[in-house]
């Protein structure tokens, strides 16, 4: 079957919720455990920041750098588990049709963006990750920087030792899974950064669908 | 004491403090613009991790990913800046004999230490670093697993996604000097790891020297 944002949206199991965050923007929400969630990519090479923290206990949060240690690899994918900060299974990428996913952590900020492009104000994913965590009562420096994931982006660690952001090879209709191992909090931020080939210089939409 | 030992004590400069950390010990200092902090290796194949804080705003913390992305490298070493998580320069590395540094961040923990080899009750880093930086009013949650650089700790990034704890190639007498930006808070952990090849399977001591440049 061709890659569509139409078949990438057709689960195998009960929608609970499904929407488009637009380019830019976030969202936040509470995930069961045993609940999945699919972010799609709508028009291709666009990122979308995550960050995973345990409802029932906010100081335990996703930490990216033991997801890569226990599972040795810096590749995370399809049949990974994502661990906390307390080495706890917290939710398993289940399915990755892109296979290119960032788990070193951070999120661009409004320091980083300024430090780099001397822009002082822009719309950046610690502020909107920050927000997207808000309602349910996240503190600002809850959302650290190791306790994000980010799908689709595109990262290399050379040989030479260079670590740049690249442009990320994510189609229309690709999409990632991740079936949580807890009851969750997630942040999302649909990556506003336009300024470097993170989301190739521009910010689009992306899609999530939460199902059962 | 090795011959090389003897080199690595020699500094440009005028030494203010000299100490050696026992094996699975920790110790917290502070640094001011231009105070340089040498980090010495004693037997070889021992790790230190180190957590820097703006002693000015203790929430301004190293990020290690910043680190690298500002540097655009992985391989953090001499000619590298640390910067905070808000990009404000920490500190420069301005020695390095070793070359192989972890900048991906985070500390044996109690949990991890449980988890990946079911040992509970272990040493670990992350009391470490919170204990040598309890006297300077830091807590526990205020050293995230992004504040911490780890001096020759060996951690492949191989083109097939191989992540793993390689032992050090450090030898006695191999030294990693880093030069304040800023006036830092740093919290050292002598690795008490010995349930992997972190320390190649035994803690061992380092010695740590302040000086200011010649």
């Amino acid at each position: 079957m061709a890659k569509s944002v139409e078949a990438a949206s057709r689960v195998d199991g009960k929608v609970i919720q499904e929407y488009v965050i637009p380019a830019k923007e976030y969202y936040g929400l509470r995930m069961a455990r045993g609940q999945t969630l699919r972010i799609i990519e709508i028009e291709g090479q666009q990122v979308m920041d995550n960050v995973f923290i345990n409802a029932d206990n906010h100081t335990e949060q996703l930490s990216v750098i033991w997801s890569k240690s226990i599972n040795g690899t810096w590749k995370l994918t399809k049949g990974h588990m994502l661990y906390s900060t307390q080495c706890k299974p917290m939710v398993e990428i289940v399915e990755d049709t892109v296979g290119m996913n960032y788990g070193g952590g951070s999120y661009c900020t409004q320091w980083s963006n300024h430090f780099r492009y001397g822009d002082p104000y822009p719309r950046n994913c610690h502020d909107n990750l920050t927000n997207a965590l808000a309602q349910f009562g996240v503190d600002r420096e809850q959302v650290t920087e190791s306790s994000e994931f980010c799908n689709f982006m595109n990262v290399g660690y050379d040989p030479d030792g260079t670590c740049e952001i690249r442009v990320p090879i994510s189609e229309p209709g690709d999409y990632i899974d991740f079936k949580a191992h807890m009851d969750l909090l997630v942040g999302m931020s649909c990556c506003p950064q336009e300024k470097n080939p993170c989301n190739n210089f521009k910010a689009k939409p992306l899609k999530f669908v939460l199902f059962e | 004491m090795a011959k090389a030992d003897q080199q690595a004590d020699r500094v440009d400069g005028e030494i203010t403090f000299d100490h050696v950390i026992p094996a699975k010990e920790c110790y917290g200092l502070t640094l001011a613009p231009g105070q340089r902090l040498r980090i010495i290796d004693i037997e070889g194949q021992q790790v230190m991790d180190t957590v820097w804080l703006s002693a000015a705003d203790p929430a301004d913390h190293l990020s290690v990913m910043w680190t690298n992305f500002l540097n655009k490298s992985w391989k953090i070493t001499k000619g590298h800046t640390l910067y905070s998580i808000r990009c404000n320069p920490l500190a420069d590395i301005v020695e390095d004999t070793v070359g192989i540094n972890s900048s991906t961040g985070s500390y044996c923990s109690e949990a991890a230490n449980r988890v990946r080899f079911d040992v509970p009750h272990t040493r670990n880093c992350y009391d470490n670093l919170a204990n040598a930086l309890a006297g300077f009013g830091i807590e526990k949650r205020q050293i995230p697993e992004a504040s911490q650089f780890c001096a020759f700790l060996n951690i492949t990034y191989d083109e097939d996604g191989t992540h793993e704890v390689l032992p050090p190639t450090s030898k006695a007498g191999d030294h990693i000097d880093f030069e304040a930006r800023a006036d830092v808070l740093v919290g050292l952990s002598c690795c008490p790891q010995e349930l992997n090849a972190c320390n190649n399977f035994k803690a061992k001591p380092m010695r740590v020297m302040v000086y200011e440049k010649g």
